[in-house]
């Protein structure tokens, strides 16, 4: 499939329609069968039984497929857009994205029945990302359409990706403010059990831009009466509402894990260290903090890959952030433009998410360590 | 009683008043005095939520036969080689934020309600999918086995023991699938899905603030309703009174 579909496209200019390219028609002479060799001996490696050899080899075999694909990529837009044609861009398309997502098949079904050093796992999937990232530095990409919509606005791209990571990081920080002690205070107080849960459920049931549309009437309105909130900004629209709205959203899994980690240790646990003529603090920093404060994180691991998901929507309200882009690109009917904006946001979520579990895993107590990754 | 009673009503009137437009005209003008236009004109509400309960439904439905199909072949003998690299993906693609989904439907499929059905089915096949794998895989090793012991066909065994034994589980995965699906249906007015979000998004691009509250008051009363409706699904099909009767 990822040889026979159409590779590559070409387009002359921003807003024409997409010539597609087949790797054989492209003019290159060795890369589609460097590419070729590559697949086959991922075929050949699929057949070949299990094994800590094999799984090295489907490793290696599954990243050199993205690493050739991505050259042929490269190959293929130095041919493709020349002087001639200034304004000409390419775009990946079908068969390279098989490729790519073969690629990440491989590794991953090898990596996770691999009993390996989570660091060593950790580095081979940031590789790909790494020899993206160096091919973009080094300008190769630049005839990439995605990239050339990036090279056209790179200065607002830093600038909202700025905003976007603000706002969802004030947001989380807000949540667990707010979050935790509202936790400890449904576990610890049976009456508030059900009114928290069901707030908090009833926010995150709301979708996210009606939660977003909901803040914005209030929020007018005080603003229109209390000239001194206005003067800090905070106005119907804009970032007040967003973070309001954010930090809402934020709140549920920070408030159930909170409760489970309070639920989770046993009261034998406790006795026990009180029996050992522990005092309340050395209760809490010894055996409560590192049985509950895994589970806090992993609600917050929740709720920030949620909150950099949702902050994508708060663009809609003018909180600007990469919603800003993809927004733009469905506005203008520019598939280049989305693509920029969606892409640095799926990395994100999915960057921050691996983060948030690597933290996780180092907090946990080893007796307690299962592979969060 | 109570609660069987009180919610739909609350759920009744709120939709009665917000999709009719000689109710709602009233109710939007004492809230916002200065806004001139305060009813959409160019669609009625009520269209806009039919389509949006239509989006949903359609979508939720292929996600459901989709995720639940995908979770017992990967549960079977044969397909169990892709069980591992299936829910890797699976997981991995959940972190990936609803929106972005929707927006990569776009240069993908192109506009309209077709690429949004594809893309909220692609994103909430993923709960199902893992609850499914979930439920089948948390289920005692010797209740299978003690079915095939009675005689029972893998067929039988699949649909009177693991189905029926898992259902709970994926149930929850419904309605979490169901859930994002209201909400990303409601961004889908700007990939042309239409839904309550057009209206919405339109309040929000000529700055008017009673556009903006009746397409989100709608929206939020439809997610409140499904998540509702399938909390009392649940208690009725699950209840532990029902699993005490054996």
């Amino acid at each position: 499939m990822a040889l026979l579909l159409p590779f590559i496209e070409f387009k002359p200019n921003r807003v024409a329609e997409g010539d597609p390219f087949h790797l054989w028609h492209l003019g290159l002479t060795w890369e589609p069968w460097l590419l070729a060799a590559i697949v086959t001996a991922a075929l050949l490696l699929a057949l070949s039984g299990e094994g800590p050899r094999v799984r090295a080899a489907k490793v290696a075999v599954g990243s050199a497929l993205f690493a050739a694909a991505l050259l042929v990529a490269l190959r293929a837009g130095a041919i493709l857009v020349t002087e001639a044609t200034p304004f000409g861009r390419v775009g990946p398309i079908g068969g390279f994205w098989i490729s790519a997502l073969a690629s990440f098949l491989i590794v991953e079904g090898s990596l996770r029945t691999a009993s390996w050093n989570p660091m060593i796992k950790g580095a081979i999937r940031v590789l790909p990302l790494a020899i993206a990232a160096g091919a973009l530095a080094s300008g190769a990409l630049d005839s990439f359409a995605m990239v050339q919509e990036y090279i056209n606005r790179a200065d607002r791209f830093s600038q909202e990706l700025t905003t976007h990571l603000r706002l969802a990081a004030f947001a989380v920080m807000a949540a667990v403010v707010i979050g935790v002690p509202l936790g400890i205070v449904a576990w610890k107080r049976r009456l508030l059990e059900r009114p928290v849960f069901t707030l908090v459920n009833t926010i995150q049931t709301v979708p996210s831009l009606a939660l977003f549309g909901l803040m914005i009437a209030p929020l007018a309105l005080l603003s229109r009466q209390f000239p001194l909130l206005r003067a800090i900004g905070v106005q119907g629209i804009g970032a007040a509402p967003a973070l309001i709205a954010l930090t809402l959203y934020a709140l549920l899994p920070i408030v159930r894990n909170t409760y489970t980690s309070l639920s989770v240790i046993p009261n034998a646990v406790i006795e026990a260290g009180n029996g050992m003529g522990m005092s309340r603090r050395q209760l809490l920093r010894f055996v409560e903090a590192p049985l509950s404060v895994p589970i806090i994180l992993s609600g917050i691991r929740t709720s920030v890959v949620q909150a950099i998901g949702n902050t994508t929507v708060a663009a809609l309200i003018g909180a600007g952030g990469l919603g800003v882009f993809v927004f733009q690109g469905l506005g203008q009917a520019a598939p280049d433009l989305i693509v920029m904006g969606v892409i640095p946001i799926i990395l994100l979520a999915v960057l921050i998410d691996r983060g948030m579990a690597l933290l996780i895993g180092l907090v946990t107590p080893p007796g307690l360590r299962k592979d969060t990754l | 009683m109570k609660r069987l009673i009180v919610p739909p009503l609350l759920f009744g009137l709120a939709f009665v008043v917000l999709l009719n437009a000689e109710l709602l005209e009233p109710l939007l003008r004492t809230l916002f005095p200065n806004v001139r236009e305060i009813l959409y004109a160019r669609i009625p509400l009520i269209d806009l939520f039919r389509e949006h309960v239509m989006l949903v439904l359609v979508s939720s439905v292929t996600a459901t036969v989709t995720g639940v199909s995908l979770g017992v072949i990967v549960t079977r003998p044969p397909g169990r080689d892709f069980l591992t690299v299936v829910q890797g993906l699976s997981s991995f693609a959940q972190t990936f934020p609803p929106v972005a989904v929707l927006a990569l439907a776009v240069p993908a499929v192109g506009f309209g309600f077709r690429p949004t059905i594809i893309a909220l089915v692609a994103y909430s096949v993923l709960p199902i999918l893992n609850n499914t794998i979930a439920g089948m895989e948390a289920i005692p090793r010797e209740l299978t086995e003690a079915s095939r012991g009675i005689g029972m066909t893998p067929l039988q065994v699949l649909f009177l023991s693991e189905l029926p034994l898992s259902a709970r589980v994926i149930a929850a995965g419904i309605r979490t699938s169901v859930i994002i699906n209201v909400g990303t249906a409601t961004i889908g007015a700007v990939v042309g899905a239409g839904g309550l979000g057009v209206v919405i998004v339109a309040g929000l691009v000529r700055d008017n603030i009673a556009f903006v509250f009746s397409g989100a008051a709608a929206a939020a009363v439809l997610a409140l309703a499904f998540d509702w409706l399938f909390g009392r699904l649940e208690t009725l099909f699950f209840a532990p009174r029902a699993r005490v009767s054996r």
